[in-house]
């Protein structure tokens, strides 16, 4: 792809640029649900927004939170509204109020004011993969910062699973935990992998988090296949290049967008 | 499979019933071009009172029978070359060489009713493109290009503007079998994909055929391209050249032995490259070449054996090269086909043909870059290509008047290297190296096909093809059974018909459909199955002879099976799993699916006067279908056309001046754009958390290749001004690509428009009018 981007200009040196005068597709703005269920964690947030449809005037309003949409999370024998929580914009609930159990399957609906209803189901996974060994490295050229963070864990043979590893530095200003900035090439969702001692590795480059760090926190994930399927094509989208076949954005959410996911962790924190 | 073995059953019924016909004498021979010497494939040999024919194979033998002791008139002709008249007595076999010489403008008149029949023929969707009619038609930047000439045939679509790339009812490229002189071309284009390999100066003779395939040609679903280099001339030394915009070309060839021995070498090379670089900085450096070089030796060991040694050897390379106090980049990418083939022709009598070739043909892609700063540096090396080694042999044998029987063998070794890859950072703790063994295929075929002239009306080929494919163990025979019938209504007048079943065992995998070096060449493997294809056709031929015109209406319906896909976000440098250097592995990212084609074509053509040319129309339809596309819809292909026209002419005033032009019409390709947008939150593990700041803006696209740009035509015109000299011919060339200048789009975009505060569909147009002016000798 890089000659391609070599190429481009070339192109464009003798390329001419116009509108196209064509009838454009309509598309209608849909409910888009983000939602990541775990039993480890101690609340449910789920955030809804809408799409909007591309060549129609800009509407920012449709990438704020939805605040009057009827948010439902059910299980086998329990159904739950979730409150808007506007310091947030997510829809939430306390996982003390409406437990998420391994191996269950939930379902989710949304139903916007205007009445549009958009549903998902995911199942989260039996268990969570513990995390057997942790270690770091750091390596400095010039102004830049390269945190290398490795570590090993335990695969079970009898299920297909998905992993996911995210780190968190440890700020000097406290222990609490700072967002590192993820992007696309640091984050690694593994396909399946089958059973024995595995390994995963996440490089982190030049952030002034990572210097000033006191330590990591590593957190192991076991995800849905939709969770994984979802990221997948997140880290995959081409952004429309004009040289590849476009990717649609999966999605298990039915008449909308986003996707409706679980995941088990283990976390294991590593102090410099 | 029970209508395969009906069909082979005639096929062995036939034959045995062959023998029982009355005994004739032989007339065999070579049919040649008189001051050449150089053989004429496909010219027609006929006795019009007895209602039979025959015409020269690829190297110009032919072989006739004819009732013995009686006088028979015979005619010879070949398009663009005069019909010759012989009388003849044949009291045993007889060996006879023929001579034909070119047309004098002063008879072209005269000779245009003269012309090979179309609607004798029995092959159907089948087009020889003669070589001087590729030199006559205008081209982007004066570089003629066999491939964009076929681009101009009915059932024939290209990809995108300016592209080489050929797409024959339905197909994709990878199912064309482009061979020269029996060796397969794997990247038949220069220039990401905007020229093709062929140079026509080294060009004999050029046909396509895109349907009611011969038994004797296979691998590939769509479509053959059979190309055959020039011999070399065994009379004189003679040579060609020219110098254009782009590129200069020369081409020599004469004899080494005087009637016995000739060589031809042609060879060109673009001049861009050379041309910018005293102005580059020079710590900014860049350029791109292509270079092609073709060879032959033609040796006449006795009547009876003729040996080729032949060759083909294509570069392309890109180049750069950025460098500043602590920082340089150097990077570069090269592909580029060999092929060379030994062909052993052998006369056992005038009944029996044979020719012997060894082949050898490869495609290599090599991507190179090294990045140095601080001290650290980042190397990457990749590499793909395909390695062939063959062995074809072919005979013709013409028992009777009745029966021209063509069979044979092919075996194949591909030897597959689709991806090897190399990272090295000094930044990383982990380097990556992906070098997966390569994988061995060997693709073999028997086959067997006669045709036979039932009566004066009905004529058939009718043939078998068994395939293999050998490769991890998995060996699996596919009958393809082939049947062409053509039916005389009136002398000039025919209906066709045919039936083509085809196995293809290499596939090529691209993202683009741009033609460009990154697309790999991968084998079928024991869970990747052959692409397979089944294609009806039926049509009617006409001649009209007084005009030396043709005209033949076709329809046709193709079913394919297992084409292979790259699964969607995928490409060649998809890396499964970063952690993981086998992670790089192109069998993970692919998925296959059908598809089927169907449409109506029709081929008005004018190959000899002072006006010549034709007019091509097709009404056509693609769909795909792969379960991992599309969430398992169907689609439209992207070069799904409904309409296409191309209208080509050419009028020569006299031996000085003649002027050629074309337009071509097609309905826009089949894209895929956006339809609404919205943000992506990344999750972020841990309850602490509860804001992402970086959410991403993503794109939901409408239905796969649900959307249409806008129709493609143009309009190219060249006047050619040549001069006799005393030893020498020049011509000057000027022509004019995109007359009209019309803005035909290459591809679409969205961008924002801040005032309007909404998105915009862009277009994006490569080539407005361009004129360019080649200069051309011959001697």
């Amino acid at each position: 792809m890089k000659y391609l981007i070599i190429l481009l200009p070339i192109l464009a040196i003798i390329a001419c640029r116009k509108e196209v005068k064509l009838k454009l597709p309509e598309a209608s703005s849909k409910p888009v649900v983000f939602a990541y269920i775990s039993p480890d964690d101690t609340i449910i947030k789920v955030k809804v927004t809408r799409s909007m449809p591309l060549f129609e005037p800009f509407n920012e309003a449709n990438f704020e939170p939805q605040r009057n949409a009827k948010v439902l999370l059910s299980n086998s024998v329990k159904e739950v509204q979730l409150a808007f929580n506007s310091s947030t914009g997510n829809y939430e609930i306390k996982t003390e109020e409406f437990a998420i159990d391994y191996g269950m399957t939930y379902k989710l609906k949304v139903t916007l004011q205007n009445g549009q209803t958009a549903e998902g189901e995911t199942r989260v996974p039996s268990k969570a993969a513990k995390i057997n060994h942790a270690r770091y490295s750091l390596r400095t050229i010039n102004t830049s910062t390269i945190l290398n963070v490795f570590v090993s864990y335990d695969d079970d043979p009898s299920t297909a699973n998905y992993y996911n590893l995210f780190v968190s530095s440890i700020d000097t200003i406290g222990l609490d935990t700072l967002y590192r900035g993820i992007d696309e090439r640091e984050f690694s969702p593994s396909p399946e992998v089958q059973g024995g001692e595995q390994k995963l590795m996440l490089g982190l480059y030049d952030s002034v988090s990572v210097k000033r760090a006191i330590g990591f926190d590593c957190y192991l994930l076991n995800c849905s296949k939709d969770y994984y399927l979802f990221y997948k094509s997140v880290y995959s989208y081409s952004g429309g290049s004009p040289f590849s076949e476009p990717m649609p954005m999966y999605s298990n959410i039915v008449n909308g967008f986003g996707v409706f996911a679980a995941y088990a962790s283990d976390k294991k924190r590593i102090m410099k | 499979m029970k209508s395969q073995l009906v069909l082979a059953f005639l096929v062995l019924g036939l034959v045995s019933c062959m023998f029982s016909q009355e005994r004739n004498f032989t007339l065999s021979g070579y049919i040649k071009e008189k001051s050449s010497k150089e053989d004429l494939p496909g010219a027609v040999i006929y006795a019009p009172v007895l209602k039979i024919s025959a015409s020269t194979n690829s190297y110009g033998f032919y072989s006739l029978s004819l009732p013995a002791g009686d006088s028979v008139t015979l005619y010879l002709q070949y398009t663009g070359y005069t019909t010759r008249k012989i009388q003849i007595v044949l009291n045993k076999n007889t060996r006879m060489d023929f001579e034909l010489q070119p047309v004098q403008l002063d008879e072209v008149d005269i000779i245009a009713n003269e012309n090979k029949k179309v609607s004798e023929q029995v092959q159907m969707s089948a087009i020889e493109i003669p070589v001087d009619q590729i030199k006559a038609i205008p081209a982007l930047l004066g570089e003629k290009d066999v491939l964009k000439v076929i681009q101009l045939l009915p059932g024939v679509q290209k990809g995108s503007e300016g592209n080489a790339g050929i797409y024959v009812r339905g197909g994709g490229p990878d199912q064309n079998l482009i061979i020269l002189d029996d060796a397969p071309i794997y990247n038949a284009n220069h220039l990401f994909g905007f020229f093709s390999v062929f140079n026509g100066d080294a060009l004999k003779s050029v046909e396509l055929i895109k349907g009611g395939f011969p038994a004797r040609y296979g691998g590939r679903l769509s479509s053959v391209i059979d190309l055959q280099m020039k011999d070399g001339n065994k009379e004189r030394l003679h040579g060609e050249g020219g110098i254009g915009l782009l590129s200069s070309r020369l081409s020599l060839e004469g004899p080494i032995i005087k009637n016995k021995c000739s060589f031809v070498i042609s060879g060109r090379r673009t001049y861009i490259d050379a041309l910018i670089y005293p102005f580059l900085k020079a710590n900014n450096k860049f350029g791109y070449y292509f270079y092609d070089l073709n060879g032959k030796i033609n040796y006449d060991i006795n009547p009876k054996n003729r040996l080729f040694i032949g060759g083909y050897f294509g570069r392309d390379k890109f180049h750069s090269r950025f460098r500043s106090d602590d920082y340089e980049d150097k990077s570069g990418l090269a592909w580029g086909n060999a092929s060379y083939t030994l062909r052993w022709n052998h006369i056992f009598g005038p009944k029996l043909f044979s020719n012997l070739s060894i082949i050898y043909s490869s495609y290599d892609m090599h991507i190179g870059a090294n990045q140095k700063f601080s001290g650290e540096n980042f190397e990457l090396s990749y590499r793909s290509g395909i390695r062939d080694q063959g062995l074809k042999y072919d005979l013709s044998y013409s028992p009777n008047s009745r029966h021209f029987i063509r069979f044979g063998l092919n075996i194949i070794r591909h030897r597959f290297q689709p991806q090897a890859i190399v990272m090295k950072s000094s930044l990383s703790l982990e380097n990556k190296a992906s070098n997966p063994p390569a994988i061995v295929l060997f693709e073999n075929a028997l086959y067997f096909e006669d045709e036979i002239s039932v009566n004066d009306a009905l004529k058939v080929n009718a043939g078998i093809r068994l395939s293999n494919m050998l490769v991890d163990d998995e060996f699996k025979v596919n009958p393809e059974p082939r049947l062409a019938a053509r039916y005389l209504l009136k002398n000039d007048f025919s209906i066709k018909a045919s039936f083509a079943t085809m196995n293809q065992f290499v596939h090529l995998l691209s993202n683009t459909g741009a033609g460009l070096p990154t697309d790999l060449w991968v084998p079928s493997t024991k869970n990747i199955k052959p692409q397979n294809s089944k294609q009806v056709a039926l049509g009617a031929a006409k001649d009209f002879s007084k005009h030396g015109l043709s005209l033949t209406v076709e329809a046709y319906y193709k079913w394919m099976n297992n084409i292979l896909h790259y699964k969607e976000g995928a490409s060649f440098m998809s890396i499964d799993n970063s952690s993981d250097a086998n992670g790089v592995s192109w069998q993970n990212n692919v998925t296959s699916g059908k598809g089927n084609s169907y449409g109506a074509e029709v081929f008005l053509q004018k190959k000899t006067g002072k006006f010549t040319g034709w007019i091509g129309y097709t009404l056509s339809w693609t769909w795909l279908k792969f379960d991992s596309l599309n969430f398992g819809n169907p689609f439209p292909a992207r070069y799904d056309r409904r309409h296409d026209i191309s209208v080509v002419v050419m009028y020569k005033f006299n031996d000085r001046v003649s002027l050629s032009g074309t337009w071509v019409y097609g309905t826009g390709n089949a894209i895929t754009i956006p339809v609404s947008t919205y943000l992506v939150d990344h999750h972020v593990p841990g309850s602490n958390v509860n804001a992402n700041p970086y959410p991403i803006s993503v794109e939901d696209f409408g239905e796969k290749n649900g959307f249409r740009m806008t129709p493609y035509h143009r309009m190219d015109i060249g006047v050619q001004f040549t001069k006799k000299r005393a030893r020498y011919e020049r011509t000057w060339e000027f022509s004019i690509y995109n007359l009209y200048s019309r803005m035909n789009p290459y591809y679409y975009y969205t961008e924002y428009d801040s005032k309007q505060r909404k998105n915009k569909l862009m277009q994006v147009s490569l080539f407005p009018l361009i004129p360019s002016i080649t200069w051309s000798f011959k001697f």
